[in-house]
């Protein structure tokens, strides 16, 4: 931890608001994204990030160090939102006991019905559609370790640390999460692999 | 296992540059061999580089609402000076029920009914009266040492301050200096005890009731009419109370809770674990806990793994 974080952190254990602002600046779009993908709707991602962030505000006179203060936000994070998941999965459940139809999983991932043109743009853009909308049938579960890897970024052991499982099970988590997501996208989408072969040709998607 | 089994198990690890070098190596050296497995690198990597491509920017007016909400926080009265303060009002009452404990523990010892249990790991340092009751006191058999949890040790809002609202807490603990409305509350809290036919015990050395000990796992036995409410009731404790985040026990609690929900896990007995760092978070959830539930059994046992966990079983009645 730099002097500078450090000092802004003690400020804001102190209830300085605007030290606390500019301690999170680099990390509140993290926090968004967290949010957004763990719960797939940019409103409640904007409310729970909202939610995980005045939470650290309040209990940053805990923070004793003990791992990086980005890695201590996303914690938080993750678990306000899987806190929240948990909640409305329950009411969903509830839904359909009732008989009404529909669970967030039973929809098959929506690919754009725009044919592939040759433009290499809206391929990428396609893409990253399927992708998104491969990630959002994940488990929760799996979601989590590939939201803080793939997204966040995070070492294994960081995510180990966040999640507060070994690093082995990380290790094997996120291979597991890998192959679902690849399964969601290739079962529903010959396409993909036909993009996949493409792009092999021309050497890369970046 | 194959070598192209091995190969997928690691293949993630290996983009994310996880696996040591001879690892690497050896990876390297499969996929120049398999076209099946480089094939599937191709697919991941690309997966991969469009999953970092799914960063969103903030929506317009996010940090607007995120200051007022910070502003609204850092009004918030009580916010700041809570742990203190309650603590200070914790330890007068504290010292209430210690002298009503030694009374009953001397009394029960003269009378021969007190079924006394040493806990063998307990710190010699902390001197501690058991006081053990005619209903608990039979079932003691396995337990290396029980503990009642007093309503008061740690948290401003736990059960005994349930008829008081806040402010009124925050205007008590303001005119410390009044000790006339401090051992009154202290008085009530020590009938209760005695009343729930509970047992006690205070550890002087730590100035409080400390239910952690050094290489024991604290034991918590809840049961409870469903188990599954009961194991919602911890969560909810469990996100109100850990709010340093230390630890994720959340995200253990709610992979229980799904596996029950899921059948994959029996209503019946449920049983979870938990880790705080610190003694103060430690005592406040098995204070909560204690306040919340009216059957909890706390005991201690040697700690099953590395660190000391608090661990507990809802038993469905």
């Amino acid at each position: 931890m730099d002097s500078a974080e450090k000092n802004l952190i003690e400020l804001s254990a102190k209830g300085d608001v605007v030290a606390f602002e500019t301690l999170i600046k680099a990390h509140q779009k993290k926090v968004y994204n967290i949010a957004l993908r763990m719960t797939k709707d940019p409103e409640d991602a904007q409310e729970l990030s909202q939610d995980a962030l005045v939470r650290a505000f309040t209990a940053i006179k805990k923070f004793r160090g003990e791992s990086s203060f980005s890695t201590w936000l996303y914690r938080i994070t993750i678990n306000v939102c899987t806190d929240f998941l948990r909640k409305r999965n329950r009411a969903v459940i509830v839904s359909l006991e009732k008989g009404a139809a529909g669970n967030e999983n039973s929809n098959p991932v929506q690919i754009p019905v725009k044919d592939p043109g040759p433009d290499e743009l809206a391929e990428k853009k396609q893409l990253k559609e399927m992708v998104k909308q491969a990630m959002d049938k994940l488990s929760v579960e799996h979601r989590q370790v590939l939201i803080l890897r793939d997204l966040m970024d995070l070492t294994y052991k960081d995510i180990a640390r966040t999640l507060n499982v070994n690093e082995g099970t990380i290790k094997s988590r996120i291979n597991r999460a890998r192959d679902a997501l690849k399964h969601i996208i290739v079962e529903q989408e010959e396409l993909f692999k036909d993009y996949v072969v493409k792009l092999n040709r021309k050497g890369g998607i970046s | 296992m194959t070598r192209c089994d091995k190969y997928l198990e690691n293949l993630s690890a290996y983009l994310d540059g996880e696996l040591s070098v001879d690892n690497v190596k050896e990876i390297e050296e499969h996929s120049s061999e398999c076209e099946s497995c480089s094939e599937e690198l191709s697919v991941l990597k690309t997966i991969i580089s469009a999953l970092h491509e799914l960063e969103e920017e903030l929506p317009d007016g996010f940090e607007t609402s995120l200051h007022r909400r910070l502003e609204e926080a850092a009004a918030k009265p009580g916010v700041k000076i809570r742990t203190g303060k309650v603590r200070l009002f914790a330890q007068i009452a504290a010292g209430f029920v210690v002298v009503v404990c030694l009374g009953l523990a001397i009394r029960a010892g003269l009378m021969g009914t007190g079924r006394k249990t040493a806990s063998p790991a307990a710190d010699m340092s902390s001197a501690q009266s058991v006081i053990e009751d005619r209903g608990l006191g039979a079932a003691s058999g396995t337990a290396s040492t029980k503990r009642a949890i007093p309503e008061i040790s740690g948290r401003s809002d736990g059960a005994a301050y349930d008829d008081r609202s806040e402010m009124e807490y925050y205007a008590l603990e303001d005119s410390a200096e009044n000790q006339e409305v401090v051992p009154a509350d202290a008085m009530e809290i020590q009938k209760a005890q005695v009343n729930n036919d509970v047992m006690i015990a205070f550890s002087e050395a730590e100035g409080s009731y400390a239910l952690k000990q050094e290489g024991q796992d604290t034991l918590v036995k809840i049961t409870a009419d469903d188990a599954q409410i009961a194991l919602e009731k911890i969560i909810e404790i469990e996100s109100e109370i850990n709010q340093e985040e230390q630890y994720s026990n959340a995200a253990g609690l709610n992979e229980t809770l799904n596996a029950v929900d899921a059948g994959i896990v029996s209503g019946d007995r449920i049983e979870v674990k938990l880790l705080y760092s610190d003694d103060e978070t430690w005592n406040e959830f098995l204070t909560e806990v204690q306040a919340n539930f009216s059957e909890v059994l706390i005991e201690f046992a040697p700690k099953a793994e590395d660190v000391e966990y608090i661990r507990v079983e809802i038993i469905k009645q």
